[in-house]
């Protein structure tokens, strides 16, 4: 008996890569900007705001921590649309329908803002520069120590991920005059360095002629530079490949701006240098756009967010989809049967399925005096996890292979 | 064609069958087409759209432009021009009827005599101007008197340039209005870059506005921009209303339409502004990180002499009560503190003024009075608020050698200049000029042996001109524009012709090339390009090499980049000096959207290295000016130099006397000019039956007390000079007070109206005692039946 378990479970494992794989092969790369325009011409913009832009009767999408990626995205949206489509009625707005790419690129545009920097606070960077030190080795406009360069060399980067570069590169020469002086390493939390930046650039007074930005960053690219330049041997992605001197970085919940990563691994670079060292690797440094890419990379990582199909399936029980929804091939309910799904179910297509047909299931359950069901995130990615099994049982094995080995 | 609804329900049923049944003929949609856009079936040919830039005005809009058969027939605003985004104001509007102005300059002209104007072909004329300008330029006595009063931009730098290698010393240019703001934010904030900063306003992003004087519904800065931002500050899906608050005496359309009117006595807007001051200091509402890290003068101080001189504060807590405050200003003491508090209440407040208008460009001592608001909330540089940003605009290319004379927009200097005899006096689009100057001034125009104009209607400077070269409309020229007036973000634009010039026009800049190269030397070393094109691609591959900016897009595309920019991050809408010159001319131009900075500036390039409310550069051109002997006390010489508030009107017998003429400047002739345009005549009055007139608007109680009724023939008499205008009593308006639009009639051409005397020819300026500038922003007069 646990030998047979231990064979389903391989199997169902097998299953689940070889259609991950071929979503993965058969995948376009949705683009943000169009997902912005589509946050226009739908109208989420009239309630939406996104980096404080927009209207001001839904949440910001882009700072709500509710809304984070995009399984939590799609959760928010499934447990809230009844009440988002009476607002719509109520504001007498048109309810907007999404193609599979539109979601797909609003999605992907969410997930871009998200990975924005706010500006920074010059205020609280003004008290960090002071708090952290860093006025002791380093001036602005001639202000400050000499031990290090004047900041205002520098105040022309516009993206924190420049400045930590900057910050990473010289951290060796840096640990050293800090021992030299006595002065403790400054480590960062969540938004300080980008508050940092908006200080320095401010009082370095760098005028708007001199701005210097970064390419947005490719994750695939940053896969290749994780690789080259050597992270892959202390740190491991999953348990493929990799090293275990540092964390699995696909079990690492970073957190999802850029900055903010950043800060994270600023923090960590002298218990990295001591260990790196003590490997005769190489400290790694990097041009900004490569951090940016790399960084990208591991965003993107932290994005996933696997679920569990056991408890998956007792969530789809518990929540009484089952009373409308068959899960066996040959089941039969109201609503459609969740094996013969055409799409793969992900956070997207689940979110686009829920709103374009939400309002018809809406108006059934309430006939049948049922409520509306509200799943959290871990449910939602449990529930997916649940329905991409059912699915992936009922179809056909030799169709799944030969969907695998396409380009 | 005519189209009423039978015949459209007529013609569109036979088209949509005529689709169906797939028997649709060219018949049938010709005289559809012809019904919905009549000027199809007067000017054969296809309907075209084209962009340009709108030249009515300073502010260069993005226009876009329906043609039927080659024939423009129709102004829009174009979705993609991020001044305007689709809007164009009633000026623009009338770009067609510039275009095809029965008064056109078709041909150059030269006065001969008693025969009267005489067409000349274009090389007689440009090689007679040569001649005069060489052997001017040979007697080395720069006696040469060079106006302009189009907009900055490629054509002004080769005019510039060709003036300096001609041996001019100096090109005046009209004022905007911003000049004396500008002034007193870069003695407070400091320059950089050599002072080309121009001063501009986030006005996008402000939470609450103190407007002190400017109309800002009226030609304020770029009218389709102004306009737009209106519009946003009254959009209720915004998170927060933008407050507006109107500090004027007179009750304009823009204090009307303002949330708050304050009626404020003629000259004591400074004065108001430190009452505000007073009140912020008073309830520790100033943002006290800001001024006490970044702000120069704010304190009592000791100088490296050792003498003790007195801050702002104290100055402001000692002298500007509310009291006194209320009693200059008539502001009740309450309404100032109402005020105050929600000036200082969240970030993104912004104090503008005085006034900015082209004839009234406030004082120096306002002006100042005023940034102290700014400082005062930590705006300076910051979201919603007020900078100095740099004034990149079309540069003339690096492949020649040769240098610009200095820009002046000083009416003293150029007075002096004019009073020096000069020998040529070229006036380029310098119509405006003329309201400026007083009677007698533009009475010694005429004495001048060889004046030039450029311009593309007979205009009131032909009148004055020995020599006529007919200029183009944008719509007939390659246009290059940048980014306008008070605009917070970096701009450069290019247009192609939309057509053909009409007759012999030829674009200024072409005309300028012709010249250098006729004059030979070190003139055509100076100006060696063939034509404008030639010269505007040149100058693009500069802008090709910066790292920043985008094309012109549609608004998502703005947003899009907005995003990115924010967050620190840039994509490239061009990869080689070639694409970009392609992608600019498609597109119809470049912009950085996000050169506003987002940080609040906290350094500053002054002596202190901090935003000084006692400006060490104001003190020095105060000791340069020969008040260094100045006998008071150190407190007095403090008082100078700090914000403070001037007496503001030139004083007079009140008995004789009594009223206060406050000057109006109206939306159709913003920038003083286009009062040849009939369109523009028809659409300047705000009251009905007033078009092609005068007025002066009174009060009820001041009519009635005069015995004066609307449409009475009135004189409106100061100590200078008497007007004769229309009565117009309007409810409403503040009694002692009384208002005329500034710009009258044309004065030549087809449609002038002979014998108006100019409302200049009244005003008694008021001289700026720092800057030298005049300002008529009022004038005692009486008013009487004529």
């Amino acid at each position: 008996m646990t030998t047979n378990i231990a064979t389903r479970k391989h199997v169902l494992m097998t299953i689940a890569v070889s259609v991950a794989l071929a979503a993965c092969a058969l995948a376009r790369n949705p683009d943000p900007k169009v997902g912005m325009k589509v946050f226009w011409d739908k109208g989420c913009i009239h309630c939406h705001p996104v980096l404080g832009e927009g209207g001001n009767i839904g949440p910001d999408l882009s700072r709500s921590p509710s809304t984070a990626d995009g399984v939590e995205l799609a959760a928010a949206m499934w447990s809230h649309a009844p009440q988002m489509w009476q607002r719509i009625s109520q504001e007498s707005l048109q309810l907007p329908t999404f193609q599979a790419d539109e979601m797909e690129d609003l999605f992907a545009f969410l997930a871009m803002a998200r990975s924005f920097d706010e500006p920074g606070n010059a205020a609280a960077g003004m008290q960090l520069f002071r708090a952290k030190r860093c006025v002791e080795c380093h001036s602005i406009r001639g202000q400050g120590g000499k031990v290090g360069p004047d900041l205002a060399t520098v105040a022309s980067n516009r993206n924190p991920v420049a400045w930590v570069t900057a910050m990473w590169n010289h951290a060796p020469g840096m640990f050293r005059a800090l021992a030299v002086k006595g002065v403790q390493f400054p480590r960062f939390e969540r938004s300080e360095m980008v508050d940092l930046e908006s200080y320095i650039r401010s009082a370095a007074g760098a005028g708007t002629k001199q701005q210097i930005y970064l390419r947005p960053a490719a994750a695939g690219q940053g896969a290749v530079l994780f690789r080259t330049k050597q992270c892959i041997r202390c740190h491991s992605i999953g348990a493929a490949e990799g090293g275990r001197l540092g964390p699995d970085l696909s079990r690492v919940a970073l957190p999802r701006r850029f900055g903010e990563i950043a800060v994270v691994m600023w923090n960590h670079a002298p218990e990295m240098e001591r260990l790196v060292a003590a490997q005769s690797i190489p400290y790694p440094k990097f041009e900004a756009q490569e951090l940016a890419d790399v960084l990208s990379y591991l965003n993107s990582l932290s994005l996933n967010r696997p679920g569990n199909p056991t408890a998956g399936a007792a969530t789809f029980a518990a929540k009484g989809c089952t009373a409308c929804h068959a899960t066996t091939a040959s089941g039969k309910g109201v609503g459609p049967n969740l094996t013969r799904l055409q799409q793969s179910l992900t956070p997207v297509s689940i979110a686009r399925m829920m709103w374009n047909h939400g309002p018809a299931m809406l108006q059934r359950m309430e006939k049948s005096s049922i409520e509306w069901p509200a799943f959290n995130t871990k449910e939602l990615a449990d529930t997916l996890a649940y329905l991409a099994s059912i699915q992936a049982r009922s179809q056909p094995t030799s169709q799944l292979k030969i969907s695998a080995e396409e380009p | 064609m005519k189209l009423d609804r039978r015949r459209f329900l007529f013609l569109s049923g036979g088209v949509a069958t005529g689709a169906a049944t797939g028997r649709l003929s060219l018949k049938a949609i010709g005289a559809f087409n012809e019904a919905l856009a009549p000027e199809m079936g007067a000017f054969p040919g296809d309907e075209k759209f084209a962009d340009s830039i709108c030249r009515m005005c300073p502010g260069g809009c993005g226009v876009r432009v329906r043609t039927v058969g080659d024939r423009p027939v129709k102004i829009d605003g174009n979705p993609l021009y991020p001044v305007n985004r689709s809007g164009v104001c009633p000026r623009g509007q009338a770009l067609l009827q510039w275009l095809y102005h029965p008064d056109r300059v078709m041909r150059p002209q030269i006065r001969n005599g008693e025969k009267g104007w005489e067409s000349v072909s274009w090389d007689k004329a440009l090689q007679l101007m040569a001649a005069k300008l060489d052997k001017v330029s040979s007697a080395k006595q720069k006696r040469v008197v060079a106006v302009s009063g189009r907009g900055a931009g490629l054509t002004r730098k080769l005019f510039a340039r060709f003036l300096h290698a001609s041996g001019a010393n100096m090109l005046f240019s009209l004022p905007t209005g911003m000049e004396t703001s500008e002034h007193a934010l870069q003695l407070m904030a400091g320059r950089t870059n050599g002072g080309s900063e121009r001063m501009a306003y986030d006005l996008e992003n402000s939470s609450c506005v103190l407007n002190f004087g400017c109309d800002l519904l009226e030609g304020w800065g770029t009218p389709a921009h102004t306009l737009r931002v209106f519009g946003q500050w009254r959009d209720t899906n915004r998170a927060k209303r933008t407050t507006l608050i109107h500090f004027d005496s007179k009750l304009s359309i823009s204090a009307a339409r303002a949330d708050q009117w304050v009626p404020t006595r003629p000259g004591t807007l400074g004065t108001a502004a430190l009452g505000i001051a007073f009140v912020l200091l008073s309830e520790n509402l100033y943002d006290g990180e800001f001024v006490d890290d970044n702000v120069f003068g704010f304190n009592d101080w000791t100088d490296t002499a050792g003498r003790s001189h007195v801050g702002f504060r104290t100055l402001v807590r000692e002298e500007y009560r509310l009291s006194r405050v209320s009693e200059l200003t008539g502001i009740p003491p309450a309404t100032l503190v109402k005020i105050a508090r929600e000036f200082a209440a969240g970030r993104g407040a912004v104090a503008i003024g005085p006034t900015q208008s082209p004839g009234q460009p406030g004082k120096l001592s306002d002006a100042m009075a005023i940034h102290s608001l700014n400082a005062l909330v930590g705006n300076i540089g910051a979201r919603g608020g007020v900078a100095l940003v740099p004034t990149d605009g079309w540069e003339l290319p690096a492949d020649a050698r040769g240098t610009e004379v200095t820009l002046s927009s000083s009416m003293e200097a150029l007075e002096t200049s004019l009073a020096g005899s000069p020998e040529v006096l070229i006036l380029d689009q310098a119509e405006s000029l003329l309201d400026l100057l007083s009677a007698a001034q533009r009475e010694k125009l005429r004495q001048i042996p060889f004046v030039v104009t450029i311009t593309t209607l007979q205009d009131s400077t032909t009148s004055y001109a020995t020599l006529i070269l007919p200029d183009c409309t944008s719509l007939e020229s390659w246009v290059d524009g940048q980014a306008p007036t008070a605009y917070p973000h970096e701009v450069l634009s290019i247009s192609e012709p939309v057509i053909a010039p009409r007759g012999e026009s030829k674009p200024f800049g072409d005309t300028l090339l012709s010249l250098a190269k006729i004059m030979g030397g070190s003139i055509t070393a100076a100006l060696p390009w063939k034509d404008l094109p030639e010269v505007l691609q040149a100058s693009s591959r500069r802008v090709a090499q910066n790292k920043r900016g985008y094309l012109f897009g549609t608004e998502v595309d703005e947003h899009w980049q907005r995003l990115l920019e924010r967050g620190g991050w840039w994509t490239s809408d061009w990869t080689s000096e070639e694409q970009f010159w392609t992608g600019i001319k498609e597109n119809g131009g470049w912009w950085d959207p996000v050169s506003w900075a987002a940080e609040p500036q906290r350094s500053f390039p002054t002596p202190s290295g901090r935003f000084e409310l006692y400006s060490h550069r104001l003190e020095e051109w105060l000791r340069q000016q020969g008040k260094g002997a100045f006998s008071g006390t150190v407190r007095d010489w403090d008082r100078q130099v700090l914000p403070h508030s001037d007496e503001v009107l030139v004083s007079a017998d009140s008995e004789r006397f009594p009223l206060l003429l406050h000057p109006s400047d109206q939306l159709p002739f913003f920038g003083n000019n286009g009062q040849e345009i009939a369109y523009l005549q028809q659409i300047s009055s705000l009251y009905g039956g007033m078009e092609w007139q005068r007025w002066v608007e009174l009060s009820p109680e001041d009519s009635h007390e005069r015995g004066i009724e609307s449409g009475d023939l009135v004189w409106v008499e100061s100590a200078v000079g008497k007007v004769r205008r229309v009565a117009l009593v309007v409810e409403g308006s503040t009694p002692g007070t009384v208002i005329a639009p500034r710009t009258g009639n044309p004065t030549t051409g087809r449609w002038a109206v002979h014998g108006e005397q100019r409302l200049a020819d009244i005003l008694v300026p008021v001289l700026d005692p720092v800057l030298k500038t005049r300002s008529s922003m009022a004038t005692y007069v009486n008013i009487y039946k004529a």
